[in-house]
């Protein structure tokens, strides 16, 4: 055997052994270690004040911090976490609502008609490529106030993966089912309502999955660079004043938030088609 | 067949004439195409300009592959082995939903200097979307390829590199693809709060600088620059999958 | 017993010995019995068929002496030795086509001397021998359904296993291409000294190939009988329709398809209460009973094969 050959039998021996040693431990601890393992290498860092770190704040800091701003401590710039979690979550619902709105009628257009696809999708091909958050500068020119153009930019962020989704749902609609209804006496509208869209469905739920999700990083995004009341104004005015409990504890909030919004969605996501029992690929 | 011109072309140039109308009537403030292209042309000979191009193309790079390097590798692991995915992921999944974005605070306080935590920021954004992708594609994997392999002698080593990764390669190609993608969105928005440089900061600074046009300029330059990455990383499926006959990509 | 040619090595290779095996899947009311209580003895070098209808647990013996599959009691011991999972001398060939479709056809056949670090110059005489010597650089995707279990046969072979194992592997082509391929592999078996276990739900196959054919009950699977096959070797088409092939058929069928009836919960009479007015699957004439793969027969004894249709 080549020397290659033996140092790969010898690895393969090594990582079955270690494996096998792996495999004696339960799941459940296996888990346990690896936040333990994080919660530790954070704990280490700070106590040692390995780089920044040395101002940063600690795990138990840090519980302390949360527990104190869940029960109404006021953050940074004046207001409850709570305050500033709705405007943030007001935001991403008002936008991802609109982008909806908007997206998937004109998805189910585009992936329903040649000529929509032709003269409308390479417009907004052209578009896709600039990430919302770089529309910021140019949206505050455009708009009279500055939280409609929060707005529009969450519009943006959400706008464009539930467009692709629903075009790409119901171009992917076996033409069989089509067919098979309009051979049962189906008009076209109804075979665009009671065919198309549900077996896209599962597609465009996907799309606003993901646009939820977009829109989350993209009003945080917008907040801090507008200064809008919010979450991410409450991250960037506590790094200001280099309050890092205070942005510790706000990326903490943004992440649960968002964490949540995503899985509130693909549960209703979930309730509306009930006919899967998995979902599709994501497809962005 | 030939390609369809005149529908993009048609397109491109309604859109072209809305935003145009958009810039005359409705929204004053915003610039003509006109105008536009008068401060690019004014502007891509500007040595600071290029400088900066090639600064946020260079943030987005290399963050890229070193979060390809780490997210790749984990991510199948975990995907085919469970015990790997119980040790790597739960910690992971604590940090994930966190934006790279809302870190920006946090990183600027801990690490020094503009470029590496500039970087940082990148790198989460493509990170997580690659491991994804990664996971998904390392259990997706039909493991009656991996009984045929150990019955055909393979050793675990071999059956990893013979069967795994190649039968993970569509969805890792996936992740890249889209960490790309997201990699360019969470560039731009810490170079607009913290660039100091960088074509994000360009457009920023356009605005505060008052020189309207060139912030349509730079938003541009981003589109175009992130486009080209994704198509570029989106073509790699031809060269890693050979035996695939259609991209599945966009 | 096996009277194919044997290569030099030691002929007592290759014995396989099922004792008490069971099988059962899942727990509670989802059980399954797979398997209960099987014993098989298989001398070294001998072709055993295993023939029975679906869900009688054949796949899971052959799972089992694979080493793919824990047995739950009971063991499978080769030459002595039990067998703990899997192992090239115990090559498997499965009905879904397995080849790596990420390799070209070459890359997959050589692929079990490569990663044994063995030498891969049977590769390519071995190509030629299957005719796969023109498709050798193409990727599976591009090969027919006989290519491609072809390519499979081949890398099997490539290792020289002291096994051969298979899970009906034409039970997905078409007959002329499956007849082919029945003869091509007895060809290429007998060029070696292994023993082969092969798993099927064709009888004409189980006779054809055979030195025995076992016949396993459904489920819970275990051995209803073992027939052996009186067919001098080399077997090849015109085997198929002679005498003797056609009465062990009969009898085969018989003893299936009381086991079928227990997997359909249908009763139908027995193949002896058939009259002649019974109406055949096809327009054939009465006296011609057409066998439609191996089910349905008339009365008339004559029993032509599913390849005269």
């Amino acid at each position: 055997m080549t020397n290659y050959g033996q140092t790969r039998r010898r690895a393969s021996e090594t990582v079955d052994r270690l494996a096998r040693r792996l495999e004696t431990v339960s799941p459940r601890v296996r888990r346990g270690l690896s936040v333990l393992a994080l919660f530790g290498l954070w704990w280490a860092l700070v106590r040692f004040g390995v780089a920044g770190f040395a101002f940063f704040v600690s795990p138990a800091e840090t519980v302390v911090a949360v527990a104190s701003h869940l029960v109404g401590e006021p953050v940074a710039d004046g207001g409850t976490i709570y305050r500033h979690a709705a405007y943030t979550a007001g935001r991403v619902a008002v936008g991802v609502s609109l982008a909806v709105a908007v997206a998937v009628p004109m998805g189910l257009l585009i992936g329903t008609s040649r000529r929509w696809e032709r003269f409308v999708y390479p417009g907004l091909e052209f578009l896709r490529p600039i990430p919302p958050i770089a529309w910021v500068p140019l949206v505050l020119v455009i708009f009279p106030t500055v939280r409609m153009g929060v707005v529009f930019v969450v519009f943006l962020g959400a706008f464009f993966p539930t467009l692709v989704n629903t075009i790409r749902g119901v171009q992917a609609v076996d033409a069989e089912y089509r067919r098979a209804a309009e051979s049962l006496g189906a008009s076209n509208r109804q075979v665009l309502t009671r065919v198309m869209v549900p077996s896209a469905l599962p597609a465009i739920l996907t799309g606003v999955t993901i646009g939820v999700g977009l829109g989350w990083i993209t009003v945080i995004a917008a907040e801090m660079i507008t200064g809008e009341y919010g979450l991410g104004h409450v991250i960037f005015q506590a790094y200001r004043l280099v309050d890092v409990e205070s942005v510790v504890v706000g990326m903490i909030a943004i992440g649960a938030l968002g964490a949540a919004s995503t899985a509130l969605i693909s549960a209703a996501a979930d309730r509306a088609t009930p006919w899967l029992s998995e979902s599709p690929g994501v497809t962005r | 067949m030939g390609r369809d011109w005149a529908g993009p072309a048609g397109s491109l140039l309604g859109l072209l004439a809305l935003w145009w109308l958009l810039g005359a009537t409705v929204t004053p403030g915003l610039p003509t195409p006109p105008v536009v292209a008068a401060a690019f042309a004014d502007v891509v000979g500007d040595p600071s300009f290029q400088s900066s191009a090639v600064t946020s193309v260079v943030r987005v790079y290399v963050p890229f592959a070193l979060a390809a390097m780490l997210a790749v590798p984990i991510g199948l692991l975990a995907g085919w082995y469970e015990p790997v995915a119980d040790l790597t992921l739960p910690a992971l999944e604590l940090l994930r939903p966190i934006p790279p974005i809302a870190w920006i605070p946090a990183v600027i306080l801990l690490i020094p200097g503009t470029e590496p935590g500039i970087m940082f920021i990148t790198f989460l954004g493509a990170f997580f979307p690659i491991l994804l992708n990664a996971l998904e594609g390392g259990r997706g994997i039909d493991r009656e390829y991996a009984k045929a392999a150990r019955s055909l002698g393979a050793d675990t080593v071999s059956t990893f590199r013979h069967v795994g990764v190649p039968a993970a390669l569509p969805s890792i190609t996936t992740g890249l693809y889209v960490g790309m993608g997201l990699a360019w969105l969470n560039l731009v928005a810490a170079e607009m709060l913290a660039g100091g440089s960088g074509l994000g900061y360009h457009t920023w600074s356009a605005y505060t600088g008052g020189s309207y046009p060139h912030i349509v300029v730079g938003m541009l330059s981003i589109a175009a620059l992130g486009a080209l990455s994704t198509v570029t990383v989106g073509r790699l499926d031809r060269w890693l999958l050979p035996w695939r006959v259609s991209s599945t990509h966009p | 017993m096996s009277s194919h040619e044997e290569t030099s090595t030691t002929d007592s290779r290759g014995r396989v010995t099922v004792e008490g095996l069971s099988k059962t899947y899942g727990t509670g009311d989802g059980r399954v019995v797979a398997v209960d209580d099987l014993d098989l003895e298989i001398e070294p070098g001998e072709f055993v068929t295993v023939l029975g209808p679906s869900g009688c647990g054949k796949s899971t013996l052959l799972d089992c002496i694979a080493g793919h599959v824990e047995p739950t009691t009971g063991q499978v011991t080769v030459d002595g030795e039990p067998v703990s999972g899997p192992d090239p001398s115990r090559g498997v060939v499965f009905q879904e086509n397995r080849l790596f479709p990420w390799k070209t056809v070459r890359e997959n056949v050589a692929f079990g001397p490569t990663v044994r670090g063995r030498s891969t110059d049977r590769v390519e005489p071995l190509l030629e021998r299957m005719g796969l010597s023109g498709f050798a650089d193409s990727y599976p995707n591009e090969l027919s359904g006989g290519m491609a279990q072809r390519a499979e046969l081949a890398r099997l072979l490539a290792n020289e296993p002291a096994i051969m194992l298979m899970d009906e592997p034409f039970s997905g082509l078409d007959v002329m291409t499956k007849q082919r391929m029945q003869v091509e592999l007895l060809s290429a078996w007998r060029k070696t000294d292994a023993t082969a276990l092969f798993v099927t739900h064709d009888v004409e196959e189980a006779i054809l190939l055979g030195d025995r054919v076992v016949v396993m009950t459904a489920r819970p699977g275990t051995v209803k009988t073992v027939v052996d096959v009186p067919l001098d070797r080399p077997r090849d088409h015109g085997s198929r329709t002679s005498e003797a092939v056609t009465q062990l058929k009969e009898h085969l069928l018989a003893s299936i398809h009381d086991e079928a009836d227990v997997e359909f919960a249908t009763r139908e009479p027995p193949a002896s209460d058939r009259t002649m007015s019974e109406p055949s699957s096809d327009s054939e004439p009465r006296g011609d009973a057409v066998g439609r793969d191996g089910h349905e027969v008339g009365a008339a004894t004559q029993y032509t094969g599913e390849g005269d249709r």
